[in-house]
């Protein structure tokens, strides 16, 4: 018997100590007047040096009035838990002594009369977070706008045009800025600020005026300066959007090809091509790419 | 068989118990939102400046507009804002322009059988006169970024939508050439008709009032640029106009009355 009520009075003994437990529990989102407006900077436990409150000076002198009295009242009443613990995210994305290869697709935007869509890829290897070394590739398609069938109607004209057929590229890129942001302050999104240079060759070929002539093509070497924004996604995986600028000397079709004493001689053409019809194009491209990250993970070297 | 009822009652007695307190224990941070302490840079603010404007990839004719805006926030997230734009730069003739212009004939006493006269041909290719829009601007995304490690800012981007007015012009709409039938062989489209806007915009903060604002305008309205056929019956009139997409760039500098920005908790 004595048993029997020394195990009672062990399970209720625990049963009062679990009921408080309970009790000391962070409550529900209390009211206002509850006083659960404390923040960690004003009654908070202690804050580490990791709260940049800098990024916020004169917070309090910001605060209303009203907002000022909730945060004073009701010492002692029982806090709302995440306001008394400090996040600071880390950094979201390493890339030193990663891979990543991106493949892409774009297109030109300011030639009114040939527009080129691009599929191709980059291959980057970072050397550090911010510096990086690849390698670019992209083939080009085609397609003649509705403004330059309209030459022909309204002007008798034929435009001199040439087409892109591909591009390759040594590329240096660097990451001046990197920044987050608030998805409808649900969500914070990592993203970063990406700058390129490189220095490659580009293959052009002339559109023929008379149908029937043959073209020839060009292999010019072409420099281009980029900027872009990279969205972090996955350990593994960016999404991008970037604008690359390429300028090269380029020939065009001779306009006194009639005149050559044989048209038909690409030689001749386009020696004649380069003595007079050659001249700086500038070709502003948009791209989408995909960036796949070898490895796939990466680990922080430093303590949070 | 005391043992035994005890170790029943126990169980009777904590099971609830500590189920109980396996739901109620949740993470602290559950109601957290993301972000804490966020400075709210537009909330019930108004917003007023001037910058610069300039079209991308017009066929005839760039235009480098002065373009101030005014705008209401209404909260952190929804904005009312009107735009102007006032070209400044009416003679800025593209590449296109150019190479159309030296590739026609010039003298007039030279015949054409086909081919229009250089003058008469760029006289009929209209340019932007001014803009004025109305947007309505969504703001999903703010946050902070860091330059070079050392300069930090915040910023928001945003899609916009509205509509407006866009004014068409030419310097000589219809040239004598021009006019040798009804409706005429090519006169310049000059009107001041309805254009939607739509596009996207950012604001970077150089200081709680100030912002550098960019915009990128996609003015839709109906145009015929050239001012000549398009549909193939010879003459122009109304049907030769075309649906046609105007891209304007903007960027301005704006400040933000009142002086002082919200904190959210």
């Amino acid at each position: 018997m004595k048993r029997l009520a020394l195990g009672l009075f062990v399970i209720l003994a625990n049963l009062s100590v679990a009921k408080s437990s309970l009790a000391a529990e962070p409550e529900a989102p209390a009211s206002d007047t509850a006083g659960g407006d404390k923040t960690p900077a004003d009654t908070g436990p202690a804050i580490t040096p990791d709260l940049d409150l800098s990024e916020i000076p004169g917070s309090t002198e910001m605060a209303t009035p009203g907002e000022a009295k909730k945060g004073t009242e009701g010492v002692g009443a029982p806090r709302k838990s995440w306001e008394d613990i400090v996040v600071v995210p880390r950094k979201a994305f390493l890339k030193k002594h990663r891979l990543e290869i991106a493949p892409f697709a774009g297109i030109t935007l300011n030639d009114p009369l040939i527009r080129h869509y691009s599929f191709g890829g980059d291959l980057n290897y970072y050397i550090t977070d911010v510096l990086s070394v690849g390698l670019e590739g992209q083939y080009f398609i085609k397609e003649l706008s509705e403004r330059e069938s309209l030459v022909g109607l309204q002007y008798y004209l034929v435009p001199t045009l040439n087409k892109l057929k591909y591009h390759y590229a040594l590329a240096f890129g660097y990451v001046p800025g990197y920044g987050k942001f608030g998805l409808f302050n649900k969500w914070i999104v990592h993203w970063d600020l990406t700058v390129a240079i490189g220095l490659g060759m580009i293959r052009t070929e002339i559109i023929p005026r008379a149908f029937g002539d043959k073209a020839f093509t060009n292999d010019d070497i072409v420099g281009h300066g980029g900027l872009g924004v990279r969205l972090f996604v996955l350990d593994w995986l960016t999404l991008s959007v970037t604008f690359r600028d390429y300028v090269y000397q380029d020939a065009f079709e001779y306009q006194g090809r009639t005149s050559l004493p044989d048209p038909q001689d690409t030689a001749a053409v386009k020696k004649a091509s380069q003595d007079h019809q050659s001249q700086l194009v500038q070709n502003i491209m948009m791209f989408f790419s995909i960036g796949l990250y070898v490895p796939p993970s990466f680990t922080y070297r430093t303590p949070r | 068989m005391r043992k035994l009822i005890a170790l029943f009652v126990g169980a009777i007695v904590c099971l609830p118990t500590v189920a109980r307190a396996e739901k109620e224990r949740k993470s602290p941070l559950t109601d957290a939102p993301v972000i804490r302490r966020r400075l709210e840079l537009r909330d019930k603010r108004f917003e007023f400046g001037v910058g610069a404007g300039v079209t991308i990839g017009q066929d005839f004719y760039n235009a480098l507009m002065i373009m101030p805006k005014l705008a209401f926030h209404f909260n952190d997230w929804i904005s009312l804002a009107g735009v102007g734009g006032f070209n400044v730069t009416p003679g800025w003739k593209s590449s296109f322009n150019s190479d159309i212009g030296g590739a026609l004939p010039t003298d007039h006493n030279t015949p054409s059988i086909k081919s229009p006269y250089a003058d008469d041909a760029v006289a009929t290719m209209n340019h932007l006169g001014y803009v004025v829009v109305g947007q309505v601007e969504f703001i999903p995304l703010s946050g902070k970024i860091a330059l070079l490690s050392s300069l930090f800012s915040y910023f928001d981007l945003y899609i916009l939508a509205g509509g407006g007015i866009v004014n068409l012009a030419a310097k000589d709409p219809m040239p004598a050439t021009c006019s040798v039938s009804d409706p005429p062989r090519c006169k310049a489209y000059t009107a001041t008709e309805l254009t939607i806007n739509a596009g996207v915009g950012a604001h970077a903060f150089v200081s709680r009032w100030a912002a550098i604002n960019l915009e990128l305008h996609d003015l839709v309205y109906k145009n015929n640029a050239s001012g000549r056929d398009v549909n193939g019956d010879k003459v122009t009139s109304t049907a030769d106009l075309e649906w046609t997409n105007n891209w304007v760039f903007n960027l301005n500098v704006q400040f933000f009355l009142p002086y002082k920005a919200k904190i959210s908790r």
